[in-house]
């Protein structure tokens, strides 16, 4: 991120002293390893109700609209 | 056909080519990668603006699943540790704006900082330039929440005033106005305890 502001103007001696500060209160504890699973436990389930959503609303109306198509074709044919 | 990946080589793999990965090849697996990178980040950001840990794992929580579950919607256009770095801060932001109930409002004209460089602004604030480690710490705490997200954004994250423009989809006058504020804030607590 820093990389980004190199060709911004020269940083004035407040800048300088102000970015010294913020830089040192940075906290230093990694994050809680248990929200590891939390996320990803929310990630699976958000998955899955896209899945099913899917299914219910494109797959589920494709696969009408295909059998509504083979009932035409099979009335077309019975009256051949 | 699947890419063999070893620990060795996915650290030279770039986010932006993870993202491919994930999204158009369904590499899920790699969002492991992904919050990995970010993780602390994420949580060292939460912690600054909220200053509660507790509620830190929460934000954190809510930040990554949106972060991982919208993968598709970053487009490449920016740098992704940009992208995440917004995400966080607009999620937390409107958290604490939600929980104080309070609205920023702005009163003074933007347009009279059009013109006024950001240097030349910040030369105005000569008690800062007395402040240390030890008071910073304390009063920081003092501000609000909108106060500490400018100060950080500018001064522990080293945006420039356009990328807090375009974070915040406001203009450069905007953010100048609202450092100047959050500085003069800093300043007045700063004259209050001496």
């Amino acid at each position: 991120m820093k990389d980004s502001i190199k060709n911004t103007p020269e940083k004035t001696p407040l800048q300088e002293h102000l970015e010294c500060l913020f830089e040192q209160m940075l906290p230093e504890d990694n994050a809680p390893e248990d929200v590891r699973s939390r996320v990803f436990d929310t990630i699976d389930t958000l998955s899955l109700v896209g899945d099913l959503t899917a299914l219910f609303t494109v797959e589920f109306g494709q696969s009408e609209f295909e059998l509504i198509d083979l009932l035409g074709k099979g009335k077309d044919s019975d009256k051949k | 056909m699947n890419m063999p990946l070893d620990e060795e080589n996915i650290d030279d793999i770039t986010d932006n080519d993870l993202i491919v990965l994930i999204v158009q090849e369904g590499r899920r697996e790699l969002m492991h990668v992904i919050y990995d990178r970010y993780a602390d980040k994420v949580y060292h950001k939460c912690i600054s603006l909220s200053k509660d840990r507790v509620l830190s794992e929460d934000l954190m929580h809510d930040v990554m699943v949106k972060i991982l579950a919208n993968l598709s919607q970053f487009k490449g256009t920016s740098d992704f540790s940009f992208w995440v770095h917004s995400i966080t801060y607009n999620y937390c932001m409107d958290y604490l704006r939600k929980k104080k109930k309070t609205h920023v409002t702005e009163i003074l004209d933007y347009n009279t900082f059009d013109a006024i460089a950001e240097d030349e602004i910040e030369q105005e604030n000569n008690i800062l330039k007395e402040l240390r480690l030890e008071q910073l710490a304390r009063i920081f705490e003092n501000l609000d929440s909108d106060e500490k997200g400018m100060l950080l954004m500018r001064y522990q994250e080293g945006l420039s005033i356009r990328e807090i423009a375009e974070m915040l989809d406001i203009s450069e006058s905007a953010v100048k106005m609202r450092l100047k504020r959050s500085r003069d804030r800093l300043a007045e607590l700063l004259k209050s305890e001496q």
